[in-house]
C-alpha cells in the first residue's frame, strides 16, 4: 500500500501542473487579455493618461512577455518583476477587474466553497449509505418503494426550483433569511460563535440543494450493487451454515458493494463543484462559482486562473482519497486489465 | 531451494521515481521563496520518497529463498528485515493489485504472507511482502498458493480473483467465494 501511495503521489503532482498549464492556456486563448480590452475603450474615449497607466500595468503584470514566461512567473517558479511572487509564495496575482489582489478579491470565497462542497459531501453520504443498505436489505418492502419514490423525485427535480422552494420554507417556518451563507450583519465581519451559528443555519438549504441529486443517484447505485452481491452463491452458503444476516452482509457483501460508492468521491467533488456554481448564483452565496462565472466573461486571467486551478486541485485530491480508499477497500485486478507479471 | 532476489533493471524506474521525488522539491525549496504551508508540503514529498529510496535499496538488499519448509527473507540491517515463515504456519496469504491507471492496466501485484504468532517469532516480527517486478514472482505465487490449498486456508475475494487471473484457483471453490460454485469443503473457506 505505501507503494501505491507513493506511485499516486507522483501521479498526482504532474497532473496538477498539466492543469495548471491547460488552465493557463485556456485562459489566455481569447485574443487580448482584460487590460488590452480596456485599452481599446480609452483610445476609442481618447484619454491619455488611462492608456499610459494601462501600459504600465501591463509591463508590470508581465502581460507582455512570452505565455510560457507568463505561466512561469504566476506559478512562482521564474521570478517575475518583482522575484519569485507566484502562486507557490502565496501571491495569486492581480485582479484587473477589482483593482485588488486577488487573494483579498476572493476572500472567504474559497474557504466557503470548501466548507459548503466538503459539507453536502458529507451529507450525500451520510443520507444515502443507511438508506441504499435498507433499500437492498429490504427488497420491494415499502420502505424501499417510499425511499425509489423519493429518490427519483430527487433525481428529477432542478436543483435551482429545489432551491427556491425550500428557501421559502426557511424563511417561512425558521426565520432563516433568504440568500447568502450567512445574516447581513456578519459579512466581512471577523468570525465569531453568532457568525459559525448563522452559517451553519445558512448551510443547511444549499446543503440538501446541491447534495439531493447526488444522494438520489447515490442510493440507486448502492443499492444496485448490493443486491448484486446478494444474490451470489457465497451469501446462500454462508446462510446456510448459520451466519447471522448483520454479520454476513458486514463481512463481505457490503464491502463489496461499497466499490463504486467509493470510487464515487472522485466523481461527486467536481459535479457538486459544477453544480453548485448554478445554485450559488440562484441563492446569492457568496463561494466562488458566481465570481468564477465573472472572471471568466471579463477575461480576468489571474482571478479566474486562481479559481479554477484550486477547483482543479479539490478534484484530484478527491480522486486522490477515491483511489486510495478504493485501493484499500478492493486490490483486485479488473477485468481486462492486466498485471505486469 | 530456490533463491530469489530484485535485480537493479527491476527496481531502475523505482529509484528514477525516488530521485525526482526528492530532488524536484529540494530544488524548489533551494531556489525559490515559498509560502511556510507550500515548504512544509514539499519537506514532507521529500521525506516521502526518501523512505520510498532506502526502501528500494533495503529490497535490492534482500535476498529470499523458498523450499518444501517455508519461506525465508534475509536482508541487511543486522538481520533486522529476516522474516521466515514455515509452511506448516502460514496463516493467511494475500494476492494484491494495484495500479495508478484509471483503465487498472500497467499495475503490479503484491503478496503478503503472514504466518501464526508462534512463527513470527523466527527473526521476524511481521508479514513477508514481494512484489511482481521480483523473478519468479509467479512461481512463489504458485507455490503458496498450493501450500495453502494443502492446509485449507481461505481467500478473500481479492485475492481469489487475482489468483484466477494468474490461472490459478479457477477450478478450486475454496478460492472463488464471489462464483457459484457448490458449498466450500471447510467452515475455513467460509465468510465469518
Amino acid at each position: 500500500m505505501f507503494t501505491y501511495f507513493t506511485h499516486r503521489v507522483l501521479v498526482m503532482i504532474p497532473t496538477l501542473l498539466v492543469i495548471s498549464v491547460i488552465t493557463f492556456i485556456i485562459i489566455q486563448l481569447p485574443p487580448g487579455d482584460y487590460l488590452s480590452n480596456q485599452m481599446a475603450e480609452l483610445i476609442a474615449s481618447g484619454d491619455r493618461a488611462a492608456i499610459e497607466k494601462l501600459a504600465f500595468l501591463r509591463q508590470e503584470f508581465g502581460l507582455d512577455k512570452p505565455m510560457l514566461e507568463q505561466y512561469a512567473a504566476w506559478l512562482g517558479i521564474w521570478p517575475g518583476n518583482n522575484g519569485f511572487s507566484g502562486i507557490l509564495q502565496g501571491n495569486l496575482g492581480w485582479s484587473f477587474e477589482y483593482n485588488l489582489p486577488v487573494g483579498e478579491v476572493v476572500g472567504d470565497r474559497l474557504f466557503l466553497s470548501l466548507v459548503l462542497n466538503f459539507t453536502t459531501m458529507l451529507f450525500v453520504y451520510a443520507v444515502s449509505f443507511p438508506i441504499g443498505v435498507y433499500t437492498a436489505v429490504r427488497q420491494y418492502s415499502f420502505g424501499d418503494h417510499a425511499m425509489t419514490f423519493i429518490g427519483y423525485i430527487g433525481l428529477a427535480t432542478p436543483n435551482f426550483l429545489l432551491a427556491l422552494i425550500l428557501l421559502f420554507l426557511a424563511k417561512k417556518h425558521f426565520g432563516v433569511s433568504i440568500g447568502g451563507l450567512m445574516d447581513e450583519q456578519f459579512i466581512d465581519q471577523d468570525m465569531s460563535w453568532g457568525k459559525f451559528v448563522s452559517i451553519c443555519e445558512h448551510m443547511v438549504v444549499p446543503v440538501i440543494v446541491i447534495g439531493t441529486s447526488g444522494t438520489a443517484g447515490m442510493i440507486r447505485r448502492l443499492r444496485a450493487n448490493l443486491l448484486d452481491e446478494l444474490q451470489k452463491q457465497y451469501v446462500t452458503t454462508a446462510r446456510a451454515k448459520g451466519l447471522t444476516n448483520r454479520k454476513l452482509l458486514l463481512k463481505y457483501p457490503l464491502r463489496m458493494a461499497l466499490n463504486p460508492f467509493v470510487a464515487d468521491i472522485g466523481n461527486l467533488l467536481p459535479q457538486m463543484i459544477s453544480g453548485s456554481a448554478i445554485v450559488a448564483v440562484v441563492m446569492s452565496l457568496p463561494t466562488s462559482g458566481p465570481m468564477l462565472v465573472s472572471a471568466l466573461q471579463s477575461q480576468d486571467q489571474y482571478l479566474a486562473g486562481s479559481f479554477l486551478l484550486f477547483l482543479a486541485a479539490l478534484t484530484v485530491v478527491g480522486m486522490f482519497v477515491s483511489d486510495l480508499a478504493l485501493a484499500a477497500l478492493d486490490p483486485r485486478i479488473r477485468l481486462g486489465a492486466e498485471a505486469s507479471k | 531451494m530456490n533463491i530469489y532476489r530484485y535485480p537493479v533493471k527491476a527496481l531502475i524506474f523505482d529509484y528514477i521515481r525516488s530521485g525526482l521525488g526528492v530532488l524536484v522539491p529540494i530544488a524548489l525549496m533551494l531556489f525559490t521563496d515559498l509560502l511556510p504551508v507550500v515548504f512544509y508540503i514539499l519537506a514532507g514529498l521529500v521525506l516521502l520518497f526518501g523512505i520510498y529510496g532506502v526502501r528500494t535499496a533495503l529490497r535490492q538488499a534482500t535476498l529470499l529463498s523458498v523450499d518444501g519448509n517455508g519461506v525465508r527473507q534475509e536482508g541487511p540491517l543486522g538481520g533486522l528485515l529476516n522474516r521466515e515463515i514455515r509452511w506448516a504456519d502460514l496463516r493467511d496469504f494475500r494476492l494484491r493489485y494495484y495500479s495508478t491507471r484509471r483503465d487498472g492496466k500497467g499495475g503490479w501485484m503484491q503478496l503478503v504472507l503472514r504466518a501464526t504468532d508462534g512463527s513470527e517469532g523466527h527473526g521476524s516480527n511481521g508479514p513477508i511482502r514481494l512484489d511482481s517486478n521480483l523473478p519468479g514472482f509467479d512461481d512463489i505465487v504458485r507455490q503458496v498458493y498450493e501450500m495453502a490449498r494443502d492446509h485449507g486456508l481461505a481467500n478473500d475475494p481479492a485475492s481469489a480473483a487475482n489468483l484466477t487471473a494468474m490461472g490459478l484457483g479457477s477450478d478450486d471453490p475454496a478460492v472463488q467465494p464471489t462464483v457459484s460454485s457448490p458449498a466450500p469443503p471447510n467452515d475455513a473457506a467460509l465468510p465469518s
